[in-house]
């Protein structure tokens, strides 16, 4: 590797470094993510009541997560179940509102720390995007069984 | 099957991958009869666009045949001819609805990639970056199609199969981008780019009303072509001092009534600021040499718009004022090929667009490796290579 290559090579580094630290930054001060689903409420409200609705939007590869969810009008908390001790207990609350327009519902999924492992903000946003697809057009776009040469012998 | 993968920065391969299968209830699955090459393929090829995975089987723009359909379709049916948009639309949400199926709500499996960086993710698109879906792509036997009755087309009698072909982004794209330019009977349009997008788009200006069409490239058998087919005056940039001067005077110091940019991030130029562009990005200070877009900017008269067909990254210098000074409207899309694809159909059945001739190139897909190298280094007169796998 000659000099020019090795200044490219750290110039990229640095920059890598550089976007890198701001994109965590902005990930790591955003806990809430929401998206607008054009449904009414009280159907979107359901949904997060029904077990296979849940298995549907989060991660298939998600360890088991056992929650409880309590109600409380327009917000959902969900948390580890028989988690009892004095420190906080992971989990997440949604809340739902009507969205102007007759746009449908507002979603807003906040993840309450420490954060469940499965639950980053991306992952948070990947979940409430599955379930507006979901909701929307009865399905959830997926990459299974998407043809590809990885897995072959690589 | 066999499919064409992406293994690396300007390494592709011809491969044996499993043949995919419905997996949602509105898919179809579609035998490719013809895909071919786009230069927005380039951008990952060459590297300058992140995240392409190892082993991903490319492509987006393609025609075929229905061969299975999901539980839920129910118009598309097994055996019929279809042409397929390169974007995928739900045909439900906020967006599609409003005739902007690009940037559909609910077909990116990887919308979480994707929110960070646009803050809001476009559609899926089919063979491309994993942020913009990461679904299988069309150069291949086979292809799942999300959303059949909403994505799939019957194509009609009378378009042939390499017409029908160009349908899937090229045609669709040129005609959105001159669409984007409000033209009223007689306006000059400008159009940077001589590809399959670009001359499209020049073809689609005068179908729309425009009285003059400039081309700009440098590569003479694509600038004969836009003379050819689209009737346009053509400037190669590589025999005048400037493109900018060239289109004042030519315009009675007016200026194009509208630009369209149909170059994108791997724009070629001369001079100083090409060399600049270069050397930025060659450090990864920059991912885009918009040569093509500043001139847009700056050669389209007051009040004029600006449309912009090439993809682009992270653009450096960009002429903003410019665009408040000189009040220019600028317009921008991925291809809304659902919005167009009934209009363009009729167009090409009546004879007034044949997009065929955008086929330099036919080839097995076996050849495909071959076929980009040519597209890329635009040897033998190759505007598109066309495979058929």
């Amino acid at each position: 590797m000659n000099y020019l290559d090795n200044v490219v090579k750290k110039v990229g580094e640095v920059v890598g470094e550089v976007v890198g630290d701001v994109v965590g930054h902005s990930t790591r001060s955003d806990r809430t993510q929401s998206v607008t689903i054009s449904r009414p409420r009280d159907e979107v409200k359901q949904f997060w009541r029904e077990p296979e609705s849940l298995s549907a939007v989060f991660d298939r590869d998600t360890e088991q997560w056992r929650a409880t969810l309590h109600e409380e009008g327009d917000t959902f908390r969900f948390t580890a179940e028989g988690a009892d001790s004095p420190t906080p207990t992971p989990g997440f609350v949604l809340t739902f509102r009507d969205a102007p327009r007759e746009l449908g519902t507002e979603v807003t999924l906040r993840a309450e720390t420490p954060l469940p492992d499965f639950l980053s903000t991306p992952a948070a946003f990947a979940v409430l995007y599955r379930a507006r697809a979901l909701l929307q057009t009865g399905e959830v776009p997926t990459l299974r069984d998407n043809p590809s040469a990885r897995g072959r012998g690589r | 099957m066999r499919a064409l993968c992406w293994n690396g920065v300007n390494d592709l391969a011809v491969e044996t991958v499993d043949d995919p299968r419905l997996v949602n209830p509105h898919d179809a699955i579609v035998k490719v009869r013809l895909t071919t090459t786009c230069g927005s393929d380039l951008h990952f090829i060459d590297g300058y666009l992140p995240g392409m995975r190892e082993g991903d089987v490319f492509g987006h723009e393609f025609m075929g045949e229905v061969v299975d359909v999901g539980r839920e379709v129910g118009e598309i049916t097994p055996g019929t001819r279809v042409v397929v948009p390169s974007f995928i639309s739900c045909g439900s949400c906020w967006f599609c609805d409003h005739d902007l199926p690009s940037v559909c709500d609910t077909t990116n499996p990887n919308a979480h990639l994707q929110q960070p960086v646009f803050g809001y993710p476009t559609g899926g698109i089919y063979g491309y970056t994993h942020p913009f879906g990461g679904y299988q792509g069309s150069h291949a036997e086979y292809i799942r199609v999300p959303f059949a009755d909403v994505n799939c087309f019957a194509v009609p009698d009378g378009v042939s199969d390499e017409q029908a072909l160009f349908l899937s982004d090229a045609v669709p794209t040129g005609y959105m981008g001159a669409d984007f330019c409000d033209i009223t009977t007689g306006d000059t349009v400008a159009v940077w780019g001589a590809g399959g997008v670009g001359l499209m788009a020049a073809k689609s200006a005068l179908l729309l009303g425009a009285g003059r069409v400039i081309v700009i490239d440098r590569f003479r058998e694509r600038l004969d072509l836009a003379r050819s087919l689209c009737d346009a005056e053509t400037i190669d940039y590589t025999e005048v001092d400037s493109v900018r001067e060239v289109l004042r005077e030519s315009t009675g110091g007016r200026g194009p009534d509208a630009c369209i940019d149909a170059v994108g991030m791997e724009g070629h130029g001369t001079g100083v600021q090409e060399l600049y562009d270069r050397t930025k990005q060659l450090l990864r200070l920059e991912t885009d040499r918009a040569t093509s877009l500043r001139q847009a900017v700056l050669a389209c008269r007051k009040g004029g718009v600006v449309s912009v067909l090439g993809v682009y990254g992270v653009t450096d210098k960009f002429p903003m004022g410019a665009v408040t000074n000189k009040s220019l409207t600028i317009r921008s899309a991925q291809q809304h090929g659902q919005r167009y694809l009934p209009r363009l159909f009729e167009h090409v059945r009546t004879g007034e667009l044949d997009p065929a001739v955008l086929a330099t190139h036919d080839l097995p897909l076996e050849d495909s490796v071959r076929g980009y190298e040519m597209f890329k280094k635009k040897q033998d007169g190759c505007v598109r290579a066309v495979f058929r796998p």
